[in-house]
């Protein structure tokens, strides 16, 4: 998914051994994009993955 | 106002941005525009009260994704086009102060995910052919806001000064069968004079060519052309890399250095560029401690530098700031953060 159409999604986009990264991408009002990265830790991340929770806000 | 401008002469685009004459210019830590938007506090670029790392479009870029018109009419001789392209602004962490320098390898480590993740979104536009990513930091590089940041400017034209790295990398690769980046190396390993860190994916030298006094590369090992390139070692290994550099600059003269960072991958306009290799750049503009190297006359008017000492001897310089390093480019000592 690209990350025109993924706005205000959160999205899985890299993982290390130690971390996942996620992205969400937004618009703001006048119209200029904003990216944000957050990071989770991936034992956490792999739970809430496997037990099919929502992905954390960022 | 915002376009591109040919220049004739030297057959690149000029861009000019009239707007970014206004631009928020050195701001009170208390009203960073780059900082967090506090609860009840005035509204900054980032609407959240906190981040961990954000990219955003500039709000004065050079470039535009919906450009406007030119101010003026080209002729055949002096085309103007619409200034097309993404200006981002990466922040580095939601704290005012500091510098990338201070951060721990594990955030510059997360910073290289990012970097990977917007030099590849951005170069997935059909409008973009090169994707730059950058750091001003100092005020004497003209950096106008201290709050830790860098840039990206994803252009519509591949950059001349990339352009003729390609061209230089291509006639080397029909001459000799090898790559210009890849002989380099083993050219600064097997001479070890200008060796200033390394590790097992990437060398640290004061290029034999540098052009200012303290100029770094730091060249992968493996060749490869872009960020997206990199195994997941070799990003931590970068980070680790970038983090000695860093620390050998602000512990030169126990300042906190100014440079300019830049990267150079391949271009992201479809096409293979098998003999380029990415690698990365620092410009600090001192050459002693109270002195800067200005381009002058000389650089700017005739595009030739003058390097007013060794990069042997900048390099043993560097060597010897913490955390020393010998002529291998090894730690003598571990990093105690690594």
């Amino acid at each position: 998914m690209s990350e025109n159409e993924a706005k205000g999604k959160v999205e899985r986009v890299a993982r290390t051994d130690r971390w996942v990264m996620y992205r969400r991408c937004e618009v703001k009002e006048d119209g200029r994009r904003i990216i944000y990265y957050s990071f989770e830790d991936v034992k956490k991340a792999d739970t809430k993955q496997s037990l099919d929770l929502e992905e954390p806000g960022v | 106002m915002s376009e591109l401008r040919w220049h004739p002469l030297l057959r690149e685009w000029v861009i000019t941005a009239t707007h970014r004459q206004e631009r928020t210019f050195l701001p009170p830590a208390d009203h960073c525009p780059l900082c967090p938007t506090k609860p009840g506090g005035f509204p900054t670029e980032v609407p959240e009260p906190t981040y961990e790392i954000v990219s955003f479009d500039n709000r004065f870029p050079s470039l535009h994704r919906e450009p406007p018109k030119p101010a003026v009419e080209g002729s055949e001789l002096c085309p103007v086009r619409r200034a097309e392209g993404v200006c981002e602004v990466v922040l580095y962490t939601p704290r005012h102060h500091g510098t990338l320098t201070d951060m721990p390898v594990d955030h510059i480590e997360k910073l290289i995910y990012v970097w990977t993740d917007r030099f590849e979104q951005l170069s997935k536009l059909d409008f973009v052919k090169y994707v730059f990513i950058f750091e001003n930091k100092g005020k004497v590089i003209g950096v106008t806001l201290e709050h830790p940041h860098g840039q990206i400017y994803a252009y519509p034209f591949i950059p001349p000064r990339i352009e003729r790295e390609l061209e230089s990398a291509l006639i080397h690769h029909r001459e000799r069968g090898s790559c210009l980046f890849c002989d380099l190396l083993r050219f600064e390993l097997d001479d070890g004079r200008r060796v200033v860190a390394a590790n097992e994916s990437f060398l640290a030298v004061v290029p034999f060519y540098a052009r200012f006094p303290y100029e770094v590369h730091i060249t992968p090992k493996r060749h490869l052309g872009a960020l997206t390139d990199l195994s997941a070692e070799e990003k931590r290994h970068l980070a680790e890399l970038l983090k000695v550099v860093l620390l050998k600059y602000d512990n030169l003269w126990g300042i906190s250095m100014p440079y300019m960072m830049v990267m150079h991958p391949r271009p992201s306009d479809g096409h293979e560029y098998e003999h380029f290799h990415f690698h990365i750049e620092f410009y600090p503009p001192h050459r002693t401690k109270d002195k800067l190297k200005y381009l002058a006359g000389s650089e700017s008017g005739a595009g030739t530098f003058i390097n007013d000492t060794l990069a042997e001897e900048k390099a043993e310089e560097l060597r010897q700031a913490p955390p020393v390093t010998d002529e291998t480019g090894s730690l003598i000592e571990p990093l105690r953060e690594l």
